[in-house]
């Protein structure tokens, strides 16, 4: 594809963008990438590729505005009042995941060191690792966060963790000053990650 | 000249049309998957194929990410010999019940339909288009 019709292609789908604002990101980001594969779906099974293709593609796939207005009312988020939410195509399988509050999340992942240090005497490891899967598991099972936040929370929580005790494996004995400096690592960084996901957490 | 236009019979089909669409489609698109997976371009030629289940394309893919969602659908992306990987839809075990259930009451859903305008398919003395033709030259 030329550019020019790839400019086109861009303008439809920044018109999209524009006219569905008011749908969650995620939602959004889905209805975009749907688009843009059938754009390219279509041409790619066409003969002809050139602007004239792409014009009546994009044509045949109707007006932003049309797409837009059809996507709210599908998600309800374009219903006004308590109907809305609750209405015949508000999605019914995860009503119960959705009440599950962030908190219990931060919290675990933020504890589970602090936790484990204070109890270093009774298997304080084990507690640590059992607390930060625990979170790491509410992390993924409740619905306040996009998948991205996911991922990125949980590769964070155990990289904090993990990269310091590498970094001092082959020291051995450890000294107490990296063992306090790996120590202060693993108990701040959860914490960072727990104030972040605090912070950008869905909310009701 | 709103009140011309609101009245106009051609309006009023195509008012009624998107309303009745609005109701089935999603039920199309889970037929349409019954004999096995298909891409979305596939899904929506088939529902092109049929001048009443014909709508603007775009507004098809939100209604597929609901089916989604709501797990009456599941995909995967495959290969293909031309162009770029395509998406297939195809029926999980929810979605296959909910093709049956609306199997199932549909025909007593068009049989009430009809019952209330008057046009029991069976009788022959009173043929649709008759009835609509009287009512036309009443005007």
């Amino acid at each position: 594809m030329k550019t020019a019709e790839n400019e086109a292609v861009q303008q439809y789908l920044t018109a999209v963008e524009r006219e569905t604002s008011g749908l969650p990101a995620d939602r959004r980001q889905e209805l975009l990438a749907d688009l843009a594969e059938h754009i390219e779906v279509t041409l790619a099974e066409r003969q002809e590729q050139d602007a004239d293709a792409v014009r009546s593609v994009l044509r045949e796939l109707g007006d932003p505005r049309t797409i837009a207005a059809t996507a709210l009312g599908e998600t309800g988020v374009g219903r006004p009042g308590p109907a809305g939410p609750t209405g015949p195509t508000a999605p019914r399988q995860p009503s119960a995941r959705t009440r599950i509050p962030a908190w219990i999340t931060v919290v675990l992942l933020a504890i589970a060191t602090p936790v484990g240090l204070l109890a270093a005497d009774f298997g304080g490891g084990v507690i640590a690792s059992l607390l930060r899967i625990a979170g790491v598991v509410m992390l993924w099972v409740t619905l306040r966060w996009t998948t991205a936040q996911k991922t990125w929370g949980t590769v964070l929580s155990f990289a904090c963790i993990l990269i310091p005790n590498l970094a001092v494996l082959g020291a051995d004995p450890v000294g107490d000053g990296a063992l306090a400096a790996v120590h202060t690592v693993q108990v701040v960084f959860p914490l960072a990650i727990s104030v972040w996901l605090w912070m950008t957490h869905r909310r009701d | 000249m709103e009140p011309a236009e609101a009245s106009n019979p051609a309006t009023q089909a195509g008012k009624a049309a998107s309303q009745l669409r609005k109701g089935v489609l999603e039920y199309c698109v889970l037929a349409l998957l019954r004999d096995g997976p298909r891409y979305a371009v596939e899904l929506l030629r088939g529902l092109e194929a049929v001048e009443l289940m014909a709508t603007s394309q775009g507004t098809v893919y939100p209604l597929l990410s609901r089916l989604r969602r709501d797990e009456l659908v599941a995909t995967n992306w495959q290969e293909s010999t031309s162009g770029p990987p395509r998406r297939y839809y195809e029926l999980t075990p929810t979605g296959r019940a909910a093709l049956d259930a609306f199997a199932a009451i549909w025909p007593d859903f068009r049989d009430a339909v009809d019952l209330f305008l008057g046009t029991p398919r069976s009788d022959p003395s009173h043929p649709p288009m008759k009835h609509l033709k009287e009512q036309r030259e009443d005007r």
